[in-house]
């Protein structure tokens, strides 16, 4: 029988694999609950984000150096303004279809990005299930067009690469 | 093998009969059983002697309450000081005895998004910015929860845009990478979570002075408590956690100077602040602290709780949280110290409670045991109803290998959320648009010694036909904002 066990100290032991992941948190974000103010915030940010991006890829695109370049962006132009207007109805559905930008809260720079955060942020963030169903479409549209513009006209255009992320 | 068969069916067929009767007889004569029995129970409790009767317990608890006699039949059982989890069950007078004055008549309420963004330490060269002004308190891994509860305050916490204080607890960066390092170091007296990179990576640094439920008092805990988290807190198979009462090498206010701007340095400009628990001597320790050059002081106030601490100090120590409060931001605002951060935390328990907090001057209010229980939602049926909930999320608990830390985290951002929604609800009615306008003059109290302390006014007092002008005024200087504020602003 050992009368006396030899002295051992731990040593430090590597970090364990995490209990939650960055992606985990990330999905907790995304699917909380959004109030009504802040699904009309969303919804008049994500005009403003349209509105901006079309007139920062208006005058690259309207003069681009094919001719399919000219004719693709006049299609996703007439598209994108549906969607704007599509996102005004929406407001407008819900009881207040021109809501003032809060003071405290400005714009930020219209981004590709930006606009799929929001429409996500969205989906997954609003009980509505017509505003979703709008929305969902409205995103696989957005989509869609957006990989037009990462795919011909990134490869067939000079444009800076800021307009298309 | 057939009579086998028919010995089985036999026996089952008997007990189904006896079972049957069974139930026919309990129903014919419970009720008369049960009438029996109660009626011979009131007979003895209104008929014996008092000195016999069960019902001088009764008479005993309406002195005390229950809790003392259980208390002190613990302290019969075992001889040992107890440790009462959550802290004190008194009642002090609290934010309960305050209201707020509705926007209709004079000024009408607002609408729209209201901005709940808050700014501690906006002195600092990398103030934190909060997205909500609720941040989780101190709640230490190893010393107090496990490392799934603690990610998941981590992650809840991160989810909305606030922070965690890892409490005296042991901090693994792996774990703090992953919610982009929304954590307070606290910076405790213990010999763990020290590590540079942990200061590099941390949003603020708390200094742990003390705790409304400890006081200033130390702590050891058994090798037994610790489990897995023993190495995580460098301490050897049979080493016991040791928290000391002293800072080692911090004898006066020009070592705990120095600690400060060391702790500023290594931690590259994050704010570094101090978090105690307020005596009646809160004006000298404040005094103190503002000579060290602190970023933000936390104020954890009697009604505090703990894993478990000695009820002596929990219910006979330190100030009520809004005694605290109201008494600092008085001494904050005569010393022109307002760029630094309040943070108070105690006995916080409803979005209501929290958004007096920010109208008396607090910059942040941190929570505990809401936290605690809004993480164990949809989770407590696997504790209750024998085993407090607790048992889930302590180290000391007998279930914490059933907690999930992702619907925890989930639960808690969930929590946080709806707080969050419903105090800008709040804002709105005030007819105000940021949380950085409330002020004390949205306030009332229904007790004259409260007003006086919140330096309020008092219910019962008509508003004088001056006063109503100037609060007029007020209201009418406080219209909507020019732009997106960065901290709070204080008159």
């Amino acid at each position: 029988m050992k009368l006396c066990r030899r002295r051992t100290r731990t040593p430090p032991v590597p970090d364990s694999r995490p209990p939650l992941r960055s992606s985990q948190i990330e999905a907790i974000r995304r699917s909380l609950p959004l109030t009504p103010e802040e699904t009309l915030y969303a919804l008049a940010l994500a005009q403003h984000t349209i509105d901006g991006l079309i007139r920062r890829l208006d005058p690259p695109l309207r003069r681009g150096r094919h001719g399919e370049t000219q004719l693709g962006w006049k299609r996703m132009k007439q598209r994108l303004e549906i969607h704007r207007r599509r996102l005004q109805r929406q407001m407008g559905r819900m009881g207040e279809p021109a809501v003032q930008q809060p003071a405290g809260f400005p714009f930020p720079a219209p981004t590709w990005g930006g606009l799929f955060t929001l429409y996500e942020r969205l989906i997954e963030g609003t009980k509505d299930i017509r505003l979703r169903a709008v929305l969902l479409e409205i995103w696989g549209e957005t989509a869609i067009e957006h990989g037009w513009l990462t795919s011909w006209v990134a490869q067939n255009e000079t444009i800076d690469p800021a307009l298309l992320e | 093998m057939t009579t086998g068969t028919e010995l089985i069916l036999a026996a089952f067929a008997g007990s189904m009969l006896s079972l049957a009767s069974t139930g026919v007889l309990a129903t014919v004569f419970l009720r008369r059983i049960f009438n029996l029995v109660a009626d011979r129970l009131l007979n003895t409790l209104l008929s014996d002697p008092y000195r016999h009767n069960l019902l001088e317990f009764i008479a005993a608890t309406r002195r005390t309450g229950p809790l003392p006699l259980i208390e002190n039949s613990l302290r019969a059982a075992t001889g040992e000081v107890i440790k009462r989890p959550m802290g004190s069950p008194k009642t002090y007078p609290h934010f309960d005895f305050i209201g707020f004055t509705p926007a209709q008549v004079t000024r009408a309420a607002t609408s729209g998004v209201v901005d709940l963004s808050a700014v501690i330490g906006p002195r600092a060269s990398r103030p934190l910015h909060l997205s909500i002004p609720i941040l989780i308190g101190g709640m230490g891994y190893g010393i107090g929860i496990t490392r799934e509860v603690w990610a998941a305050l981590l992650g809840g916490a991160a989810a909305v845009g606030t922070v965690v204080n890892s409490g005296e607890g042991a901090v693994l960066l792996s774990d703090v990478e992953e919610a982009e390092g929304r954590f307070i170091l606290q910076w405790s007296r213990a010999h763990w979570a020290k590590e540079p990179e942990l200061l590099r990576r941390c949003c603020a640094v708390e200094i742990h002075f003390g705790q409304g439920a400890s006081a200033g008092l130390g702590i050891h805990i058994p090798p037994e408590e610790l489990k897995e988290a023993r190495a995580h807190l460098r301490l050897g198979p049979r080493q016991w956690a040791r928290i000391g009462e002293q800072f080692p090498g911090l004898r006066n206010t020009a070592d705990l100077r120095r600690l400060v701007t060391h702790l500023r340095d290594l931690s590259a400009g994050a704010p570094v602040g101090a978090k105690i628990a307020p005596g009646d001597d809160i004006e000298r320790c404040l005094e103190t602290l503002l000579e060290c050059g602190v970023d933000f002081i936390t104020l954890d106030g009697s009604q505090a709780g703990t894993k478990g601490s000695e009820p002596l100090v929990e219910d006979d120590f330190g100030l009520p949280t809004f005694f605290a409060l109201c008494r600092a931001r008085h001494y904050l605002e005569k010393t022109g110290a307002g760029g630094v951060s309040l943070i108070v935390s105690g006995g916080l328990a409803t979005p209501g409670h929290y958004l007096k907090a920010l109208a008396l001057g607090a910059d942040a209010v941190a929570v505990g045991t809401p936290a605690l229980y809004a993480v164990c939602h949809g989770q407590l049926a696997k504790t209750l109803p024998f085993e407090p909930p607790t048992e889930l999320v302590l180290m000391t608990g007998r279930r914490t290998a059933h907690f999930d830390p992702v619907e925890g985290a989930h639960s808690l951002a969930r929590y946080l959320k709806s707080c969050a929604d419903e105090m800008a609800l709040g804002v709105r009615a005030l007819g105000k648009r940021t949380i950085a306008e409330l002020g004390r003059e949205d306030l009332f109290a229904l007790d004259p010694e409260i007003a006086r302390t919140a330096g309020v006014r008092y219910a019962g007092h008509p508003l004088e036909p001056a006063e109503n002008e100037r609060r007029s005024v007020k209201h009418r200087r406080s219209g909507p904002p020019t732009g997106m504020r960065t901290g709070r602003k204080r008159s």
